[in-house]
């Protein structure tokens, strides 16, 4: 037997028994987070040094069985069956939660049997006891080397590393659990339940509970179950959880956001002050840097989404919401997990696409995935406040409805209605042979461990800075060119007719620059674009400065707003909407013989918004959590043709 | 020995699993211990009777009405 040197190592073990806790303790932040090949899976390694030794550690999939029934399992499968593949580890850690000896020890057999060398980490809680377990001489005779590691303090971290260093493969002397090769069964389903019954009767022979109270405490119900689940608390307090989550996220998400930008625009002014001018530079102060900021602002949100997220997810708290909610939401074609990906999107669709992840049913996953910008998202608020201040009367219902305030909510409970309504399209459309099942295990509550919720929050992070983020600033950087180049002669022309106009009229250097910049983006490629697209968005009421603003804020919806002050030659002063709703306000549209933003033509482009897909970051991290361009491009003409139509009705419904 | 589909029984009712409608579930449900032979328990019923939840060696798992129909018990 040659003794090879551990140096790749892969933890392996159901759900929820702490594997990503041993991750974590092993390799701190030293770790990166991709997909597997042609998957959406996470595939999580990271390394670590001990005793200046270097090992490579990757976090497989949690997996009960090695017959696989979810794309998870069908990685772990087909990994540990090749020992070509270049992923395949030297040792596996096998991690298993004592509380859940028997189901946890399944997949353990199996892995015995397939002749893999393996430790064991035995995670341990305060049910111990009621196992006999503990100095096994089991693992003795069958070669199997355990060590205890408390997740919650890392106890026993040093051990496991110690023993991974000190690991010999014993593997040729061990005796099978029961004979016969694995393998052979894959295409055989009662064979795989006959199979999996023998491991499981000698799981219970072999570790039999201490006791005939010991199963009455583990079947114990917990007392705050009965009250998450409850007909009427439960979704109050589900209720409750979301409120508390999007307060958070208003107040506190919002004034980093604000600094960031503030920074960014900070930092093109300083680029464009102190290095001379010209094309490269206007490139990185105006379309770079810019687009970079429009990465980073994301940052707190998604932060701050994933902190709740990821407490919800460690807590066992998500199971009990997927229980509560899977019956109601069924009839859409969603399942209990769409839940929380889609109230996610109400503050912001990145994460909540990003959180579609844990839906492991493919279909559902993609219906979730495809309908959630619908979801009423943070950035549309800019866009309807400043729309409903300047077309929506003051007036109110009742003495009570506040008729602004009326229009606001409807246009919340349209995005949620469109989206599950969109569901059931989808859910159409898409037709699969199977339905897919929801038999599925429920983690027992626990307090969350708050450094696995860090690493959590750094990681989602990471992954969207990095990944996302290309496609968001290649693409910010070509609406860039859009906006600042146009036919230099049309350009030139534009140009030289405001200058003469400051000379003959002597406008200030600041009203001036206001103009230049309109000029220049109505003379933009862009602008071009806009007055072109003209004759198609007129019946929707609109003129080619909105269509201008429409095809700009592809970038963010927010961005209509600042395309708006350039329009209107107020410059970029945000905090000041007043002069822009002013000028807005008295732009006249002669041809039509009425204000050029009345009620219909203001519901139409809020309704515009409500369903446009305007938003590259969303197309960005769609993209990539659909591995494919088409999804996010049907999504892009999908939700296009929706806003172009319910414009349209919206405009003659109220002209 | 009086035997009922697990989809109809109520919340707190305890017993064998005589049988399981043989398939691609009955396969994800052995990975799970609900299989022939194994005790359960229905701990939990969702707000409007499903999914529902049993406990099967000391833990929890939540399946579907549907699903639940897969399952005949004994109690």
């Amino acid at each position: 037997m040659s003794e090879k040197r551990i140096e790749r190592i892969a933890i392996v073990g159901n759900p929820n028994t702490g594997k990503s806790t041993i991750f974590n303790w092993l390799t701190g932040l030293n770790q990166q987070v991709g997909n597997f090949p042609g998957v959406t899976v996470d595939r999580k390694t990271g390394n670590y040094q001990f005793e200046r030794q270097a090992f490579e550690v990757i976090d497989l999939p949690g997996t009960y069985s090695i017959f696989p029934r979810s794309e998870e399992e069908r990685i772990v499968r087909d990994l540990l069956f090749n020992n070509q593949d270049s992923d395949f580890p030297d040792l596996v850690i096998y991690v298993a939660d004592r509380t859940q000896w028997e189901r946890n020890l399944l997949l353990f057999t199996q892995l015995y049997d397939l002749g893999i060398p393996m430790l064991l980490v035995k995670t341990m809680s305060d049910k111990d006891a009621l196992w006999s377990s503990s100095q096994h001489p089991i693992w003795k005779e069958r070669h199997i080397p355990v060590v205890d590691v408390n997740g919650r303090t890392g106890e026993g971290i040093e051990q496991l590393k110690s023993a991974i260093a000190q690991f010999h493969n014993a593997v040729d002397l061990r005796k099978p659990i029961l004979v016969g090769d694995l393998r052979s069964l894959q295409g055989d389903l009662e064979g795989q339940v006959a199979n999996t019954q023998k491991r499981y009767a000698w799981i219970k022979e072999n570790f039999p509970l201490k006791g005939a109270q010991a199963k009455e405490q583990l079947f114990h119900k917990s007392k705050w179950d009965s009250l998450l689940i409850h007909p009427i608390w439960g979704y109050l307090i589900f209720a409750l959880v979301l409120f508390v989550i999007f307060q958070f996220i208003f107040r506190f998400a919002s004034a980093p956001m604000d600094i960031i930008e503030g920074w960014f625009v900070q930092l093109s002014g300083i680029v464009k002050e102190n290095l001379p001018s010209g094309i490269f530079i206007d490139l990185i102060s105006e379309g770079l840097i810019p687009g970079i900021g429009g990465v980073v602002t994301f940052v707190p949100q998604i932060a701050f989404l994933f902190f709740f997220l990821s407490i919800l997810e460690e807590t066992g708290y998500m199971s009990r919401v997927v229980f509560i909610m899977d019956k109601l939401v069924r009839p859409f074609g969603l399942n209990g997990k769409s839940v929380v990906p889609l109230m996610s999107s109400v503050a912001c669709a990145i994460p909540g696409i990003m959180s579609a992840r844990t839906i492991s049913n493919g279909r559902d996953r993609l219906i979730t995935i495809l309908v959630a910008p619908l979801m009423s998202c943070s950035a549309r608020i800019p866009v309807y406040t400043l729309l409903i201040s300047l077309v929506i009367p003051e007036g109110n219902f009742f003495g009570w409805i506040d008729l602004k305030g009326l229009v606001l909510f409807a246009l919340y409970a349209l995005g949620l209605i469109s989206a599950l309504l969109m569901s059931v399209v989808f859910k159409w459309i898409l037709k699969t042979k199977h339905e897919g099942f929801m038999v599925m295990e429920m983690p027992s509550l626990k307090p969350p461990l708050m450094r696995q919720v860090g690493i959590t929050v750094v990681e989602k992070v990471k992954v969207f800075v990095a990944d996302a983020g290309k496609v968001i600033i290649a693409l910010s950087i070509v609406l860039w060119a859009m906006a600042s180049f146009g036919p230099s002669e049309r350009l030139k022309n534009a140009e030289q007719k405001i200058l003469q106009r400051a000379q003959t009229e002597t406008l200030s250097p600041e009203k001036t620059s206001d103009l230049l910049a309109t000029a220049k983006l109505e003379n933009s490629y862009i602008g071009i674009l806009g007055h072109w697209i003209e004759p198609v968005i007129k019946p929707l009421g609109y003129d080619w400065k909105m269509g201008i603003a429409i095809i700009t804020s592809f970038a963010a919806r927010e961005v209509f707003v600042g395309s708006m002050a350039t329009i209107y030659s107020v410059g970029q002063d945000f905090e000041d909407n007043s002069r822009l709703l002013d000028r807005m306000r008295n732009d006249f549209n002669e041809e039509l013989g009425r204000p050029t933003y009345n009620v219909a033509s203001g519901l139409s482009l809020m309704v515009f918004y409500v369903f446009a897909m305007q938003c590259l970051a969303t197309f960005a991290v769609v993209q990539r959590e659909t591995t494919s361009w088409k999804w996010p491009i049907i999504q892009v003409i999908y939700m296009g043709v929706l806003a172009y139509l319910s414009a349209f009705i919206t405009y003659h419904l109220f002209i | 020995m009086e035997e009922s589909i697990l989809s109809s029984v109520h919340l707190g009712k305890r017993g064998v699993i005589t049988k399981v409608k043989s398939g691609f579930l009955a396969a994800k449900m052995a990975d799970l211990g609900l299989f022939e032979g194994n005790e359960i328990e229905v701990i939990f019923k969702a707000p409007f009777g499903d999914p529902l939840a049993v406990a099967v060696g000391g833990t929890v798992v939540s399946l579907r009405l549907e699903e639940a129909e897969w399952i005949t018990i004994a109690s």
